[in-house]
Formats: C-alpha cells, sequence, structure tokens
C-alpha cells in the first residue's frame, strides 16, 4: 500500500500541478485517470523519484520515502510517457545495459534473460537492429520490457498506449494485467477505457487533486438507470430539461446526445442505456468542475 | 526563397540564441578580454623623449581587435551556431518545421541569419567597447593622450577581420553541426581552430620552414594573426610611424581574406543540399513507414509467465564500467572525436620539436624533454575534449529523453558520474598514449628511445591534473545545470588560469595545470621541485575528491523543487552542504597552506624579498661605494651535501688596503641562507653587526694604507631553501643531480663591500647614471668591482659526484665515502666557481668537457670546439694564461651558459641537448662564445659604464662568428649574421634602442638585443673595413692595454685603438657614428625591374631604395640560374634615397639581391631582393616588363 499525503507541487513560475493530494493506492492495477493537465504525470515522477515535490508525504508499506529516492528505485519499474534510447543501440545492446544499471540477473545469464524478456514482448526479430528504427509500438514494449526487469515491487507507466494503434493497445493491456498479478501497477492514463478494462480501482484526478476514488462497477452503479441516448438537437440543454448532457456521441454517422436524468423519466425520443464508465467519469469531471472556482491550474 | 520564412526562423533563433547564458557569457568575456589587453602592446618600448603610440591608431585598433577576436569567438561563435541544427533535433520540433512549405535553403539561411544577427550584437558590443577603451576611457584618464578619433580606424579592422573571422568560425561550426547532428563535432571544430591557430598559425615559424609554406600558412591562417605578427608587426616601426601609417595590406592578405570568405559560402550551400537530403529521408520515413524495422505487427504476449530474473543492488565497479563502456563506444565512434585525436598529436609532436630552442636550434627530443616540453599544448587539447566530452557526456541521457527511465534505475549516482569520468579519462589516455607512441616513434628514429619519462609525465605528473579538471567540470555541471553556462564557466577557469599564469601570479598551490612550471632534467628527476611536485599533485588530488564530492552531491538526478529552495538554501542547505563537503575540504585546505608556507620561505619567496630590500634599504646609503681592502688571496674548505641541499664553508681572504684612507671596518655580503656565521680578523674573533645581510665588522684597529689582514670566515647553509615559487629557475644551487656555486652574488663565499642589485625592484630601480662624453678618458673601475686574486679551494663532496674549480686541480683523495680535491690558480683569477655532478669525462690534453652519462651525443663536438677556440682565439686574441680550460654540464634548471676562468657552464638545453643539424651549429656557437669570454670578460674585464657590455657579450659573440668562418668559410658566417640579423629584427624597439655605446645589460628591456645581435654584427662591420689583421692588431693592443692595469677599458678604447688601425679614418668615423653612437637601421626595397633581351644579352634594370636609415653603401647583385653567373654594382644610400641598377649580362637573370655577403645590418632582408624567374621561362626579346617583382 502506497499512501500519499498533501502532496503539493509547484513549478517555477508559480504553476501549481498539485495541490494537496491525498491517496491511497492498493496492490494490483491501479488507475489514475484524468484530464490533460491534471497532474498525472508530476505524480508519476514524483514516485518515481525522478522529481522532488514541494510539500507532502509519501509512505509506502508504512516507510516514509519522502525525498528518499534510493529506498524506491531498487523496486520499481517505470515506464513514463515519453522516453527515447540511445539511437544507434540494438534493442538488445540497450536492455542489457538499462538492467545491468538495474542489478538484474538471470540464472542464464544476463544475455539469455535479455533474449526472453524480448521474446516476451515480441522483439527478438529486431533484437540486434538499433532502435532508431523502432516504431512507437516497438519502443514501448521494449520500455516495459525494462521496466518489468528485475521483479518490480511497483511498477508505474504513464500513458503507456497513447498513440498506439487498437491491436497494440490490447496486447498492452494483456501485458500489464499479467504484470498486475505479481505486484503493484499505476496506470495513469485519460483513456477510460484503458481504467475499465485493467483496474480494480482508480481515481480521478483533476487540478492537482483527487476528485474521486472507486471501482469501475461502483461508478457504473452509481448512475444505473439514470442514463439515456436520443437523437441530438439544435439546443442540447433543451432537450435536457432538468436532466444533464454528457456528451454527444455518433452512433453509424448520427449524432446522439447521453443525458442523465436523475428522477429517471426522459424527454420524448430517449430511451434508458447501460452505464459506461466514460459516463461516470465525464459526470465527476463536470461535477468537480461546477463545484470549483477556482479555474484548473495543473500542467502535466 | 520566402523572406517570410526566413525572417521566422531567423527569429525564433535569435531569441533563442539571446536567451542563452552562452550569450550573456560572451558579453562578459568580450569585456574582460577586451578591458584587460594592451591596445598598444605591439609597439616595443617607447621612446623617453618621443611620440607615444596612440592607443586608437589603425595599428592599435587592428591589434586588440584581431587579438580579442582570436580569443573569445572561437568556443562562442561555435557553440552558439553550431549547436542551432542540433537544437531543433533535441526539442523533437525537425520533423515538424520540415513538414511546412519551409525549404531548405530557407531553413539554413533563417538559422544563420539568426544566429549571425545574436553574434552581429556581440559584435558590436565588442565594437563598442573598443571604442570606449580606445577612444573615451583615455580621455578621461590621466596619460598619454590619444591621436584623433577616427571611425575608419575602428571600422577597417572590423569588416577586414572580426566579421569575416566570426563568420568563418560561425558557418563551419554550423556546418559541423548540421552535416554529423553531434555536439562533439561542433566542438570539434572550436577545438581544432583555436589550438591550430594558437600553436601553428600564429607564430610557428622555425628556422628551416619554406618561405612558401609561410606564405601558406598566412593565407590558410582564419584568424589573421600570422599576416599581423609575421608580416604587418614583423619589424617595429615605432610610434611615430604607427600613429598615423595606413594599414598595410598585401597580396598575401588578400588571398586569406578571400579564402575566409570564400570557405562559409561553400559550407553554406553544402549545408543546404544536406538538410535537403536529411528532410526529403524524415518525409519519406514519415509518409511510409519511414525505414522503421517491422517486426512483431502479430505479436501476442506470452502466458507461460515471467522469465527467472533476480535482482541485487548495482555493484559501483559494475555500474561504472557499464556506463564507461558505453560512453566510449559512443565517443569513439564519432568522426569528429577521431580527427581530433591525430591533430592532437601532430600538435604535441610539433610542440615537442620546438621546445628549448637556442640559437635558433632547438633540443634535442629526448623523452624527458618531449614530456615536459609539450604540456601545455597537451593538456590544453585534453583540457577542451574532456571539457566537451564531459558536458555532452552528461547531458546526453536528457538529449535523448532517456533521463526520466536512467534516473529512476537504482545504481549510485556517484558510479554515473565515475563511469562517465571514466570515458573522459579514457579519450584523455587515448591521446596521450598516441602522442606517445608518435614521440617515441620519433624517438626512435633519432636513435634513442626511453618511455618511463613519458609514463611519468604524461601518467603520474598529468593524472592528478586531469582529474581536478573532470572533477571541476562534473562539479559545475552539477551545479549550474545548464550546458552552454558549463562551458561559459569552464572556458572562463582556462582563461583565469592563463591569464594568472601571464601575470606571474602562479604558485605551487595554485598552479594546477602545471604551465610553465616543470622543468626537465636528465640529471635528475625534478631535481629542484620534486617536493613541490609531490605536494602540488597530493593537493590535486584531494582537490579532485572534494569537487567530485560537490558533483554528487549537487548532481541533478531528481529535479530539484525549485519553488521551495530559496528558503531552504539559506536556512538548511548551507549548513547540511558544510557537513557534508567540509570533510572532503579539509585535506586540500591544509595542503594549500602547508605549500604556500614552502613557497614563502623559498627563494622567490616573500621572505628572501622582504630581506633583499631591507638589505637595500638599511646599507645603500651608508655602504653604496664604501671603499674596501682588495682582495689579494681565498683559501677556502667547502664540503657539500648534494643529498641534503648542504655545505659548510670554512676560509680566509687576505686582504691589502690599496686606498689612500686607513679601513676601520669592514661591511661583507653573505648569502641570506648563511646560518650560525664566525668571523676572525687575522686569527682572532671578531664580532660583527647583521645589517639585514650585511655584516659590518669592526676591526681591532684600523687598517692602514698599503698594510694587509686575513678575514676568516666559517658557515653552514642550505641552499636553495623551501619550494621555488611556481617552477622558477636557479642559477646557484645544491642539489642531488649535482652543485653549481659561483662568488658572483655571494653563493658560496661572502662578497666584499655592499652588492649593488640585491633588493632592487621596480619601485627602487634608478636609471643608469649619466656619464659625460668623456668619461672614458679617466681611470675606470672594474665592472662588479672584478679584480684579480689567487685562489685555493679544497672541496669535499660525496665520492659519487666529480668536482671542476677554478684553476687546476693539485690533489684528489678518496676516503671514507667522500673525495676531496684542492683546486688552485695558476694565473689570477677575477671570480671563483665550483661545480659537482656525476659526470663522465673526455680530454684533449689539458682541455677537458664533464657531461652527463646518459647523452655524450654533443660531448665530442664541445670538446673539439673548445680545443679550436682556445687555440685559434690565443693566437688572434692574446695566449691563454691558464694551464687547464674544462666545460662541464649542468642541469638544466636554469639555461645557462657561464664562463669563469678555466671552467664553463654549459647547462643540458644550452649546448649539451642542443640539435647539432641545420645551419645553427648551436653547440659549437655556444661553445666558442664561451671559450671566447675567458678573453672578453675574464681577462678583459671592461670599466664600469655604459657599452661595457659590447666588450665583453658582443665581442665573445664575434669571437664565435670569426671561429665559424674560419671553420666553415662564409656560408658558415652568413647562417650566423643572419640569425643575429632575424633576432635584432624581432626584439629592437624603433624608439628605445640605444646607441652600443650607450646599452647597459638589463639596464633597458630593449638592450640585449642590441649587445648580443647587434654589436658582433658591428664589430663584423668594423672588421670587415678595417680587414682581418688590422680589426686582429687593435683587439691584441686592447687587452695588453687593459690587462694588469687599474683602467680598466671601455668601448670608447677600443674604438680609439681600431681608429688608428684604420687606413680611412673618415670613414671609420662614419661608420662608428652611426653604428656606435647613434641608431640607424637602413632597410632596402627593390621596384620597377624590367628585362630587356638585347642582341642576344640582357638588359636588367631596377631602382633600389633604401626606405631604412643611415648613409651606407650596400652591393646589389643580379645572378642567373648558376652559381657562377653573378654580378654587382655597388651604391652609396642615403635614407630614402633610390638608385637605378642596370646591367647588361650575357646569362639569363632570375634574381636581383642587397648586400648579397651580409655586409650590411638590416630590416625585412626578405624584401630586399626580387625573383626575376618567370621571365626567363617565357622570354620574348624587346618586349619590356614592368614592376614585375614587387614584393
Amino acid at each position: 500500500m502506497i499512501e500519499l499525503a498533501h502532496l503539493v507541487k509547484i513549478y517555477p513560475g508559480g504553476v501549481t500541478a498539485l495541490k494537496g493530494l491525498d491517496l491511497g493506492i492498493p496492490g494490483g492495477m491501479f488507475g489514475l485517470l484524468g484530464p490533460n493537465g491534471a497532474g498525472k504525470t508530476t505524480l508519476m515522477r514524483i514516485l518515481a523519484g525522478v522529481l522532488e515535490p514541494t510539500a507532502g508525504r509519501i509512505v509506502w508499506e508504512g516507510r516514509d520515502v519522502t525525498g528518499r529516492p534510493e529506498l524506491v528505485w531498487p523496486r520499481l519499474g517505470y515506464l513514463p510517457q515519453s522516453f527515447g534510447f540511445y539511437p544507434n543501440s540494438t534493442g538488445a545492446q540497450m536492455l542489457q545495459h538499462l538492467l545491468r544499471l538495474k542489478g538484474v540477473t538471470g540464472p542464464r545469464g544476463l544475455g539469455q534473460l535479455c533474449s526472453e524478456l524480448l521474446d516476451r514482448v515480441n522483439l527478438s526479430s529486431v533484437a540486434h537492429r538499433p532502435v532508431k528504427g523502432y516504431s512507437g509500438g516497438m519502443r514501448q514494449r521494449l520500455g516495459i520490457a525494462q521496466a518489468i526487469a528485475g521483479n518490480p515491487e511497483l511498477v508505474i507507466v504513464d500513458e503507456p498506449t497513447a498513440g498506439l494503434d487498437p491491436e497494440e493497445r490490447v496486447r498492452f493491456h494483456q501485458l500489464l494485467a499479467e504484470i498486475a498479478e505479481r505486484c503493484t501497477v499505476l496506470l495513469s492514463t485519460h483513456i477510460v477505457e484503458d481504467v475499465a478494462l485493467l483496474c480494480r480501482r482508480f481515481a480521478v484526478i483533476r487540478g492537482g487533486r483527487v476528485v474521486a476514488t472507486t471501482t469501475p462497477a461502483e461508478a457504473r452503479a452509481a448512475i444505473h438507470g439514470t442514463i439515456f441516448e436520443g437523437p441530438a438537437c439544435s439546443d442540447p440543454r433543451e432537450v435536457a430539461g432538468h436532466g444533464r448532457t454528457i456528451r454527444a456521441v455518433f452512433v453509424e454517422g448520427e449524432r446522439r446526445v447521453r443525458i442523465r436524468f436523475e428522477d429517471g423519466v426522459p424527454p420524448p425520443g430517449f430511451r434508458p442505456c447501460e452505464p459506461t464508465l466514460e459516463d461516470a467519469y465525464l459526470l465527476t469531471i463536470q461535477s468537480d468542475e461546477r463545484e470549483s472556482n477556482a479555474p484548473a491550474e495543473g500542467t502535466a | 526563397m520566402s523572406g517570410t520564412r526566413v525572417a521566422a526562423i531567423a527569429r525564433q533563433e535569435l531569441r533563442t540564441q539571446l536567451a542563452s547564458p552562452a550569450f550573456l557569457a560572451l558579453l562578459v568575456v568580450i569585456a574582460a578580454v577586451t578591458m584587460t589587453l594592451n591596445p598598444a602592446g605591439f609597439v616595443r618600448g617607447t621612446a623617453q623623449a618621443g611620440p607615444h603610440a596612440h592607443v586608437n591608431s589603425v595599428y592599435a585598433a587592428t591589434w586588440i581587435l584581431t587579438l580579442s577576436t582570436f580569443l573569445i569567438y572561437p568556443f562562442f561563435a561555435s557553440l552558439m551556431a553550431g549547436m542551432g541544427i542540433l537544437r531543433d533535433d533535441e526539442e523533437r520540433v525537425s520533423e515538424m518545421i520540415h513538414a511546412t512549405p519551409l525549404t531548405p535553403a530557407e531553413y539554413v539561411a533563417g538559422k544563420l541569419a539568426g544566429v549571425l544577427s545574436a553574434l552581429g550584437i556581440a559584435i558590436a558590443a565588442h565594437a563598442s567597447l573598443v571604442v570606449i577603451c580606445l577612444e573615451i576611457v583615455p580621455r578621461l584618464m590621466p596619460g598619454p593622450a590619444p591621436g584623433p578619433f577616427d571611425a575608419w580606424n575602428h571600422l577597417l579592422p572590423l569588416l577586414a577581420i572580426v566579421v569575416p573571422n566570426v563568420v568563418f568560425i560561425a558557418v563551419v561550426a554550423f556546418a559541423a553541426g548540421e552535416r554529423t547532428r553531434r555536439p562533439l563535432a561542433v566542438h570539434a571544430v572550436a577545438v581544432m581552430l583555436f589550438l591550430t591557430v594558437a600553436f601553428v598559425f600564429w607564430q610557428w615559424s622555425p628556422a628551416w620552414l619554406p618561405t612558401l609554406v609561410d606564405h601558406l600558412l598566412e593565407m590558410a591562417d582564419p584568424s589573421a594573426l600570422r599576416w599581423l605578427t609575421r608580416d604587418l608587426l614583423a619589424v617595429d616601426r615605432g610610434a611615430a610611424f604607427y600613429n598615423v601609417a595606413p594599414l598595410a595590406f598585401g597580396t598575401t592578405f588578400f588571398v586569406n581574406r578571400l579564402i575566409v570568405v570564400t570557405v562559409p559560402v561553400v559550407l553554406v550551400l553544402l549545408s543546404i543540399r544536406h538538410v535537403g537530403n536529411v528532410a526529403r529521408g524524415r518525409r519519406a520515413r514519415v509518409s511510409g513507414d519511414g525505414g522503421a524495422v517491422a517486426a512483431g505487427s502479430s505479436w501476442e504476449p506470452h502466458f507461460e509467465g515471467f522469465p527467472r530474473m533476480e535482482q541485487r543492488a548495482p555493484g559501483f565497479g559494475s555500474v561504472v564500467i557499464e556506463i564507461a563502456r558505453r560512453e566510449i563506444r559512443e565517443l569513439f565512434a564519432q568522426p569528429a572525436v577521431l580527427l581530433l585525436i591525430p591533430l592532437a598529436v601532430l600538435l604535441v609532436v610539433q610542440s615537442a620539436y620546438s621546445t628549448g630552442e637556442l640559437l635558433g636550434a632547438a633540443s634535442i627530443p629526448t623523452a624527458g624533454r618531449i614530456a615536459v616540453g609539450t604540456i601545455e599544448v597537451l593538456t590544453a587539447v585534453v583540457f577542451l575534449l574532456l571539457m566537451f566530452q564531459s558536458v555532452e557526456s552528461l547531458h546526453r541521457e536528457r538529449s535523448i529523453g532517456l533521463d526520466s527511465i536512467y534516473f529512476s534505475l537504482p545504481f549510485p549516482t556517484v558510479s554515473f558520474l565515475a563511469g562517465k569520468s571514466l570515458a573522459g579519462a579514457a579519450l584523455g589516455t587515448v591521446i596521450l598514449g598516441a602522442s606517445a607512441v608518435a614521440s617515441w616513434t620519433l624517438m626512435v628514429m633519432n636513435g634513442a628511445a626511453e618511455v618511463w619519462p613519458l609514463a611519468l609525465v604524461w601518467g603520474v605528473v598529468l593524472a592528478p591534473t586531469f582529474l581536478v579538471w573532470i572533477g571541476f567540470m562534473l562539479a559545475v555541471a552539477a551545479i549550474v545545470r545548464s550546458r552552454s553556462a558549463t562551458y561559459a564557466v569552464g572556458l572562463t577557469a582556462l582563461a583565469l588560469t592563463l591569464y594568472g599564469q601571464q601575470r606571474g601570479a602562479m604558485t605551487w598551490a595554485w598552479n594546477w595545470p602545471l604551465w610553465g612550471t616543470l622543468r626537465w632534467s636528465d640529471m635528475g628527476v625534478f631535481p629542484l621541485d620534486a617536493g613541490a611536485l609531490l605536494m602540488n599533485r597530493l593537493l590535486m588530488l584531494a582537490t579532485a575528491v572534494f569537487l567530485a564530492a560537490i558533483a554528487v552531491r549537487q548532481f541533478g538526478r531528481v529535479e530539484p523543487d525549485l519553488a521551495g529552495a530559496s528558503g531552504r538554501f539559506e536556512l538548511r542547505a548551507i549548513p547540511t552542504a558544510v557537513r557534508s563537503l567540509g570533510p572532503f575540504a579539509i585535506a586540500p585546505v591544509l595542503l594549500v597552506a602547508l605549500i604556500s608556507w614552502q613557497v614563502g620561505r623559498g627563494f622567490q619567496g616573500d621572505a628572501v624579498n622582504r630581506a633583499n630590500r631591507a638589505y637595500w634599504r638599511e646599507n645603500v646609503a651608508t655602504f653604496s661605494g664604501f671603499e674596501v681592502p682588495r682582495l689579494e688571496h681565498v683559501s677556502a674548505t667547502i664540503d657539500l651535501e648534494p643529498k641534503h641541499r648542504r655545505m659548510r664553508v670554512a676560509g680566509t681572504y687576505l686582504l691589502v688596503n690599496r686606498g689612500a684612507r686607513p679601513v676601520s671596518r669592514l661591511p661583507v655580503t653573505t648569502g641570506f641562507s648563511f646560518r650560525d656565521i664566525a668571523w676572525r680578523v687575522d686569527g682572532i674573533a671578531a664580532r660583527a653587526v647583521d645589517r639585514a645581510g650585511l655584516h659590518v665588522i669592526d676591526l681591532p684597529a684600523p687598517l692602514l694604507p698599503g698594510e694587509s689582514m686575513r678575514l676568516g670566515f666559517s658557515y653552514r647553509a642550505v641552499y636553495p631553501e623551501g619550494y621555488s615559487r611556481n617552477g622558477g629557475s636557479l642559477h646557484a644551487f645544491i642539489l642531488p643531480a649535482g652543485a653549481l656555486l659561483s662568488t658572483i652574488r655571494g653563493e658560496f663565499l661572502p662578497v666584499l663591500g655592499f652588492v649593488h642589485g640585491i633588493g632592487i625592484d621596480a619601485e627602487n630601480r634608478a636609471k643608469p647614471a649619466s656619464v659625460a662624453p668623456d668619461f672614458w678618458k679617466g681611470t675606470l673601475d672594474p665592472l662588479d668591482g672584478l679584480r684579480p686574486f689567487d685562489a685555493r679551494l679544497e672541496i669535499s663532496v660525496p665520492a659519487a659526484y666529480r668536482v671542476t674549480s677554478v684553476g687546476k686541480m693539485t690533489s684528489e683523495m678518496t676516503r671514507g665515502g667522500r673525495t676531496t680535491s684542492v683546486w688552485e690558480t695558476d694565473h689570477p683569477v677575477v671570480a671563483l666557481q665550483l661545480a659537482a655532478g656525476r659526470w663522465n669525462v673526455r680530454r684533449d690534453g689539458s682541455n677537458a668537457v664533464y657531461f652527463h652519462p646518459g647523452h655524450d651525443e654533443n660531448a665530442g663536438e664541445i670538446l673539439r670546439t673548445l680545443s679550436l677556440a682556445r687555440a685559434k682565439f690565443s693566437e688572434w686574441f692574446c695566449p691563454y694564461p691558464w694551464e687547464e680550460l674544462r666545460i662541464h654540464e649542468v642541469p638544466d634548471i636554469a639555461t645557462i651558459a657561464t664562463s669563469f676562468p678555466t671552467n664553463v657552464s654549459l647547462s643540458e638545453s644550452a649546448g649539451f641537448l642542443l640539435a647539432r643539424d641545420g645551419n645553427e651549429r648551436a653547440p659549437f656557437t655556444i661553445t666558442a662564445h664561451e671559450v671566447a669570454h675567458q678573453w672578453w670578460g675574464n681577462l678583459l674585464v671592461p670599466g664600469e659604464g655604459p657599452g661595457a657590455d659590447v666588450l665583453t657579450e658582443s665581442l665573445a659573440q664575434f669571437s664565435a662568428l670569426l671561429l665559424r668562418e674560419h671553420v666553415e668559410g662564409r656560408a658558415g658566417r652568413i647562417a650566423f649574421l643572419s640569425h643575429l640579423e632575424a633576432s635584432y629584427q624581432r626584439s629592437r624597439s624603433a624608439d628605445a634602442e640605444r646607441p652600443l655605446a650607450e646599452v647597459i645589460d638589463d639596464a633597458s628591456g630593449f638592450d640585449a638585443t642590441v649587445i648580443h645581435d647587434k654589436g658582433p654584427w658591428v664589430l663584423w662591420m668594423l672588421d670587415h673595413h678595417l680587414g682581418r689583421a688590422r680589426m686582429l692588431a687593435g683587439l691584441q693592443e686592447l687587452l695588453r692595454a687593459s690587462r694588469g692595469s687599474d683602467d680598466h677599458p671601455a668601448l670608447h678604447d677600443l674604438i680609439a685603438i681600431l681608429r688608428r688601425h684604420s687606413e680611412y679614418p673618415a670613414e671609420f668615423d662614419s661608420l662608428v657614428d652611426q653604428w656606435v653612437f647613434d641608431v640607424i637601421v637602413p632597410e632596402f626595397r627593390i621596384s620597377e625591374a624590367s628585362v630587356e633581351r638585347v642582341n642576344g644579352r640582357w638588359r636588367v634594370s631596377a631602382m633600389v631604395t633604401n626606405i631604412g636609415g643611415g648613409v651606407v653603401t650596400a652591393d646589389v647583385a643580379l645572378t642567373g640560374t648558376s652559381a657562377t653567373q653573378a654580378t654587382r654594382r655597388s651604391a652609396r644610400f642615403v635614407p630614402g634615397g633610390s638608385h637605378r641598377m642596370e646591367w647588361v649580362v650575357g646569362f639569363a637573370p632570375s634574381r636581383i639581391v642587397v648586400d648579397p655577403d651580409r655586409m650590411l645590418l638590416q630590416l625585412r632582408r626578405d624584401r630586399a631582393a626580387a625573383e626575376l624567374r618567370e621571365i626567363s621561362s617565357s622570354f620574348e626579346p624587346t618586349v619590356r616588363r614592368d614592376g614585375m617583382n614587387v614584393l
């Protein structure tokens, strides 16, 4: 269990990325969901020990590791949002280099372990090609290979599926799910579907604060029976009446809107539908936006 | 090309450049350099009553702007221009930029326009500052007024030199960065430009360098410094000339500027093409699969579980090796680095073979001399490469975006920094190793090769220097966290070190790169400074550890929280930093204190300086000119212990009062290191008052005129004490490598009376005494009080040493591990000297050479010259009165050649290790010169007064010239006179030069060249006028008249004697009036040369003009292609006067040359000749060609 208490991060120039964030991260896959600029990457980097917080505490299994990243690094696997490799190194050379620096070895030697890890992420065939020729997905796979090496207790993955094609995303989901069986995986993303598919629990973060902590099922259950979908008109507010428009969607090229009516009575032409996690997420964000008078200041 | 798009790129680039720390640092460096340089530094000396050099003349502005441009811009302009495209790559905007309609030409033009605009602002600031310093400040400050303001004086060098040079540097660096996309390539351009200009283009011009190569170097020099120093300012013209004369540009300069302008244009075109190629390649990759390897397109994660693996804390050593291995691989994959290594080796080899030049000859390149002589160039190369490697290496992970992953790995920060440093060390090792291999190969080709001195100096001795530099760069990079700011600090540190070195501010406590410090001797490893060197190296190691600790503590592996830093910095960070770093600072601080104390008590330290000043202050008023009894006989026992630098001395002086008045007290000067001094007068202990080193003994009874007394003395001494200040030289010493002591300044025996010269510095130096024109007609006291006496010295040394002293050895005995020898004079001497060393001896009758067994290359040549010189000088001047004559070798603690009666000292680089090849025959010449001093300085001691040194140094040099002519004939004479003429031309001051009859060595910075170079030339011209027999008769008469006389001769006496021997007194008077009593130097130019072929013969005509001074007669020769084809005419030239010379000859003319036989000292002899070769190859009869040879 990782507990974050009153975490604050202020960048030079006064930009506040985290505003006293409190969060408990249990074992298994934990999602961190939030819009761009919510402070997710800042939080990831602080947890990874590469960014110093302005204030607050990080307690990992009862031990305060704030300002002591050397206690975190040996137990950590980290895949940042954007990263590069030595362009002229091959994938195998790069992975071996990082594993040596990580102190990771295998029973049959480091070379064999690297081969197995590369095979695990299906990079064996290009293991001896320079990294500069790798596609985005291949780089992500090489990145995850180094992150999972050494059986880390905490794996931080920051937007790992951004920019990947649907197939690649699915494969990444499978890989992350498998990793999560062995350790804590903190998945930061703004793609709700990733959380819906992978995380048992997640937190919604916005403006440097945790807006909600829940499970996908609870989130969906909370709005069950109040979500309706119907054709879009010129003024969605007129259609909605006392309800709240969640979002516009396209169904087979037709523009439709999803609306929440808390009393369960929809306007004409609207039919009840199953709530999604995305509905719940957007409602949470909209709700917080209304409650908050201050404009969002965070950046990631 | 769209101007809008170019402007957009240029604006962005300019904004970026102006906001970068490098630009700010550039402005700071411009201010520092401009205000530090002396704008009148190119003028050698100022006349006391003549015009002062205007600091705002076009020459001054050109000098300061050209020099400062070279010092400032190579690194900054390279950094700013070369990183422009790399920055776009690192910030990952290149692809976006090239996906727009922007063309490669627009991109390159915009980038260059931006960076050149930034540099233009810097140049404008630079020029403004120069104008303020040269035009405004002098008008506000007391001192010489500047000349009238003329904007062209500043604009001309700005437009002709500064702007093209800066553009050249910027474009070359830009092209290197664009082509390679690697920062190190950009830095390599800067390093190569700076080093090749500093060590090759600027000044490198050995005597053997062909003229064509010299011109090619001048044309290729991107700094224009070679043109400035070796062409425009090769001869000092004086303030009056520089104040008004326009700059004299020549063809070479215009070719040089053309190259400097053309190269950037070509590089810009190449860059545009390459940018286009790269951009097209990128677009192709973006649109297709971009060459990305296609793999795993249908991969599925395996679910058989993770591979078995374990993680341990990574070990320090394994991480260091891993990081170093990766860095080294990255480093040596770069062509720029592979280019720099041979360049570095070439510079080291070039430097190795130019060290220790004397009389135009370099030292024989032994391993130790190469190792020590190349420290400056070697460290400069390695420092620059290490700086760029360290910073780029630390920055690499960030620049490629690997930092987040990398710095969250569990390796210790110290191992990361150590790994990066190890890669830098590997680079340095490769350069050192390659230089060592190249040097060793050349040494083998020269017949000898030792490796251990290279390993000792470049390895053991320099390793702490490189470590401290790496540590410094790491610490700076960790603290400032900016690539360009780190470079700015690093370059500033190097500049400050150089500045401190130039200003003499360095000591063993601060001289971390050992610049100008070490002196190598084959006779002992760092004989003078081994202890100081050891402590200095320990200090550097301790400092390196301290800096490394700072780097580890401050390194930004974790991005710090700057928002909260300021409060914590003041309240908590400082005590924490002190606590964590304090222990690392203890050792450096203690070592600095210890070394400073040893320097302070050393022979160049403040204690000695204070004591010297006190000696002068307390005694000059009372005892300057105090008449003391004459020394008639010396008897002394000297025990030397070289291992401990110690000696014990006991002895007796026999003194006779030759004056007219009784002497009641006796002042005696002792060495400052003498301890436990005891005096006895006629065998009875006497008391003396110590007046700051001058011991004043009250005699029991006045010593009446004609009476004699015996002054006994005993003391012990350590010489030298403490450390030198910064590896200084020493002319007297007792060291394990050998001992050298003389009586000139009381180094081992007391000196009677007050010694002039001790305690004199810039503050209390008096002008030379003004003397009446006929001062020489009275009785003159001997120079430095050198009067003849007899001596008997009993010298004891450890048995491993040999001793040589004045006179002849009358007995020698070895007992108890010590050898005691007795030396007695067989003819009176004017000074004593003793030397000890572990020598081998070669004898030729009563002549002998004592030399170090490790290098006997020149021993035979020196002995042959010694014997020949003794024989010929005895024949030409007068018989040699002593039985023996010896030359001994002394360690190269100082480059010295001194001649005491029967005993000549030559240091290693002043003879025994001078190259014998080439025209200079340096060992021969130096030996002949020093042997000649047996006559000119020992037998003949000139009288006190101006011109005295001409009778010693000029005559000794003239004697060497006669001996070379005797051995080598006309060619040898011409070679030696050419060397003297070149040396005079290089060193003379047009305004401050004094006539030969007025020079006093050391009284002015410019008398030395008059005495040593012009003096022998003038004596040669007198010899030519008189004829050899009459010249020698005159010299013999001078010697006869002076020996045994109390009246010591002046230069005027020599002139008077020679005049009596002249057949043409009027011509003689004209000669000496101009060359001895006045300062004139002719300088010739040939113009309007033409050739006509008439009836199978050639009619040649040329105008010869003396643009220099003096009324002189000169031969002008016309030569053909063979040695026998020559004819000459003679003409008398007045200042500014011309003569049209015409010949009709039957051979094809090839050259006109003024004074082919070196009969007339002149300036720019290279321009007093005209080549006619091209005419002869395309001859057309009756076709006249004018002006074809104006050089």
